[in-house]
């Protein structure tokens, strides 16, 4: 397999895990590649849109649905905190892992709280809407904004 | 501006667009994809509108 796509697994394994990505320095050491490899195969898998590097730098910001960064939006399980990069992302992750999971994302709109509890991935408590402001085809033109 | 979902939908959703996201084999999806994946949950007109 070419080193981006082990790279790419070897960062969500570890996000779905520990709910962080990697450091700089355990992506490398993961198959004995140097920090320059490992800074073209994030940039190029970044290029196909597997994920997204904080600005001016090689670090992972967006392994989506999951943020590498706090945001607003967590979801709770066992013992481990994944950060969404949206209200939409937060309804996405317990499925996509499988999780027993609560979030409680606040509305945009009132700042009230939207408490939410899933099982085994299934939402099972939650109600309210989300909104989306790009739209699909614009997605990445600014995914930070997205 | 922009599009809302109900909740169940929004999670409908993103159940079907990141199902593959730890795969292995993952490859950006095709137009053709997000089109079948939009219809399977109703979403319609042009702010769904790809490709």
């Amino acid at each position: 397999m070419p080193f981006d796509r082990t790279l790419r697994q070897f960062i969500y394994e570890t996000i779905a895990r520990t709910g962080r990505p990697p450091s700089h320095e355990a992506m490398a050491k993961h198959r004995g590649f140097t920090h320059d490899e490992v800074d073209a195969a994030l940039v190029k898998l970044e290029e196909q849109h597997a994920l997204a590097l904080a600005p001016t730098t090689r670090n992972v910001w967006m392994e989506h649905p999951f943020s590498a960064l706090p945001t607003p939006f967590s979801v709770e399980s066992d013992n481990t905190t994944h950060w969404a990069n949206c209200a939409w992302d937060v309804v996405a992750i317990p499925p996509l892992l499988g999780l027993d999971a609560r979030a409680e994302p606040r509305c945009a709109e009132s700042g009230e709280p939207m408490p939410m509890a899933f099982r085994a991935g299934e939402l099972v408590e939650g109600d309210g809407l989300i909104h989306f402001v790009v739209p699909p085809r614009r997605f990445w033109d600014n995914v930070g904004y997205t | 501006m922009g599009a809302t979902l109900p909740l169940a939908t929004g999670w409908q959703l993103g159940q079907l667009w990141y199902r593959d996201r730890l795969d292995e084999d993952w490859e950006p999806k095709t137009v053709e994809t997000i089109r079948s994946i939009f219809a399977t949950v109703g979403l319609t007109g042009d702010f769904w509108t790809v490709g």
